[in-house]
């Protein structure tokens, strides 16, 4: 620092002494930076060469020869009927996942506005299952589905109750959704309560004498003035329901009939339960390449409207 | 007309604050009752006994001290040496002008949108070959990488905002690039480590993919683990799964009550950066 700082001051009159320690000042500040930076390198990039690597590869995970496949694994994922059908699920579940938890998260932000004595009782509770964590929620939910809801069915008759949510596909889907709205609602609140705090009341009030309803001062002058939260929750949201493993492993474990499998749980499966290591890569690789272009464009496209605005 | 709107707005807010707090409140009243309380004769309410007896068995008769112990440690170890590796790496980034520095800046943030499950396969390859499986290390060395491109990230934010005459003036009384450091820099960000530290201490103690599958030792096994151990095993004993959720969660509710605000920040802060 003391070298850079003097030579900006006196410019070329002391360039060979700048020089010659500079090269020791290169070294200390990669002294600084090599640890974190290999360990980076190799726990994250090299694995993901490895991956795309592997998804061109024919092994096992044991035996000591690796076979070249070329576009054998991705010719063989699309007849993979298991595949294709948990790629649809997790689409679906990250589509309806998203919209709901946005709108459960945005309006109890924007609710949160009216109920100033009892604000902070009511954010640290909806926080809470976000610091639970997804495994124990999941249990919990899954002894509310299998028992409490036989319980509830008894004392008030209603056929929601009566249903075994966990064993039929189509419920077990709502199921994950409703879990999934209810472990991340109050997280996205947060984002969207401090994007709130920054819409100026005067402004509003001002649309308000001018004649604008509640519903139009929201939907004109609200939404758009919070619209870099919605990106980024939004982002959250997608990537978060793409990645779900915790959950849904302990909510369906891909049951009833493998309705619910997510990507992250079939990958999983067929990697340590079933040894197919490189089948199950070549579905990280399609999952990772789907994913990215999915949080791009969405990235992408809000970042134009923010401009645009 | 005011009072009116009010009440509708906060009805449905406290109609959410039950179905938010209820499963909660009902994983710990139901830890303690008896399976008989659970299913026949007290489904709903709260306990009438408080069977303390299900936290005693669970922490007497099965391996939960264990798994307390190693979450702790692969925790507390991990948080340790990602706050240490993230503030050398952010101080030479941010504090220092050398020609790679934005490159390097650059390749740290990519890993920030590398999800875990594209990576995990290598992974479980690679702590075999370096025969790590079934050690502390098996967990804790990926979750310090793992933790290190958002922490990276928070602290060359929050270091980049600092002046410079800090440490020019710092400069004139001849400190060394070592004291800079650790005299000056660290101490100013200790905000930007309360929040690393929150953050990553949480994500690594309820983290349960990796460790499901690095970790298959007994002896090893972390909370989360226990967990699903204890519910194949015992599935019938609910009484008892209950206090084992309980006892896996309540560290962490305690410190978020005492610092709600912070492990908020701390827990939403990634959101905002990433964006």
């Amino acid at each position: 620092m003391r070298q850079a700082l003097s030579g900006k001051l006196s410019g070329v009159a002391v360039r060979p002494a700048v020089k010659r320690t500079s090269l020791r000042k290169q070294l200390i500040y990669f002294a600084f930076v090599s640890p974190a930076l290999l360990l980076f390198t190799l726990i994250i990039v090299l694995p993901f060469f490895r991956a795309i690597l592997f998804s061109f590869q024919d092994w096992d995970g044991i035996s000591s020869n690796i076979e070249w496949a070329g576009w054998d694994n991705y010719i063989t994922l699309f007849h993979d009927k298991a595949f294709l059908k948990s790629f649809l699920f997790t689409l679906k579940y990250v589509a309806v996942g998203t919209v709901l938890v946005n709108i459960a998260g945005f309006f109890l932000a924007f609710a949160m506005n009216f109920a100033l004595k009892s604000k902070n009782v009511l954010r640290t509770v909806y926080f809470m299952p976000h610091v639970i964590g997804p495994l124990i929620i999941g249990f919990i939910w899954q002894f509310i589905f299998t028992q409490v809801f036989p319980n509830l069915a008894d004392l008030t008759g209603w056929g929601v109750f009566q249903k075994s949510w966990l064993a039929l596909p189509n419920y077990a889907f709502w199921a994950l959704i409703i879990v999934n709205v209810w472990y991340t609602a109050g997280y996205l609140m947060v984002i969207y309560i401090a994007a709130l705090q920054g819409v100026s009341p005067d402004l509003l009030e001002a649309a308000e004498i001018d004649g604008a309803n509640s519903w139009q001062r929201l939907w004109f002058m609200v939404l758009p003035l919070v619209r870099p939260a919605i990106t980024i929750c939004l982002f959250l949201a997608i990537t978060n329901g793409f990645k779900v493993f915790d959950l849904n492993f302990a909510l369906t474990k891909g049951g009833p009939f493998g309705s619910t499998e997510s990507l992250a749980l079939q990958i999983y499966q067929d990697a340590f339960s079933n040894n197919q290591y490189t089948l199950a890569s070549t579905k990280a690789i399609v999952f990772f390449v789907v994913l990215a272009s999915i949080t791009l464009i969405q990235v992408f496209v809000m970042k134009r409207k923010e401009v645009e605005m | 007309m005011n009072k009116l709107r009010a009440v509708l707005v906060q009805t449905p807010l406290w109609i959410y604050f039950v179905i938010s707090v209820y499963p909660l409140v009902w994983m710990i009243s139901y830890s303690l009752k008896n399976n008989d309380e659970i299913f026949v004769t007290n489904p709903f309410g709260f306990p009438t006994h408080f069977r303390i007896e299900n936290y005693i068995a669970a922490w007497s008769q099965f391996n939960i001290p264990r798994y307390f112990i190693n979450s702790f440690i692969v925790s507390s170890v991990s948080t340790l040496l990602i706050i240490v590796l993230a503030l050398m790496f952010s101080f030479a980034i941010a504090r220092m002008r050398w020609k790679f520095r934005e490159s390097v800046r650059l390749y740290m943030t990519i890993g920030m949108f590398m999800p875990l499950q594209v990576i995990m396969i290598p992974l479980a390859i690679l702590v075999r070959d370096f025969h790590l499986t079934n050690t502390y290390g098996a967990l804790i060395v990926p979750y310090v990488a793992i933790g290190l491109p958002f922490s990276c990230l928070i602290f060359y934010g929050f270091m980049k905002s600092i002046p410079g005459e800090l440490e020019e003036s710092a400069c004139m009384d001849g400190a060394n690039i070592y004291r800079m450091f650790l005299q000056i820099i660290v101490p100013v960000v200790t905000p930007a480590i309360a929040t690393v530290a929150i953050f990553q201490f949480l994500s690594n103690w309820n983290e349960f993919m990796l460790a499901y599958i690095l970790i298959s030792d007994e002896a090893m096994k972390t909370l989360p683990l226990g967990l699903l151990f204890f519910q194949g095993q015992y599935s019938t004993d609910w009484g008892g799964m209950g206090a084992v959720m309980t006892i896996a969660s309540l560290p962490m509710v305690i410190v978020y009550l005492f610092f709600s605000e912070q492990v908020e920040n701390a827990m939403t802060v990634g959101s905002a950066v990433k964006g």
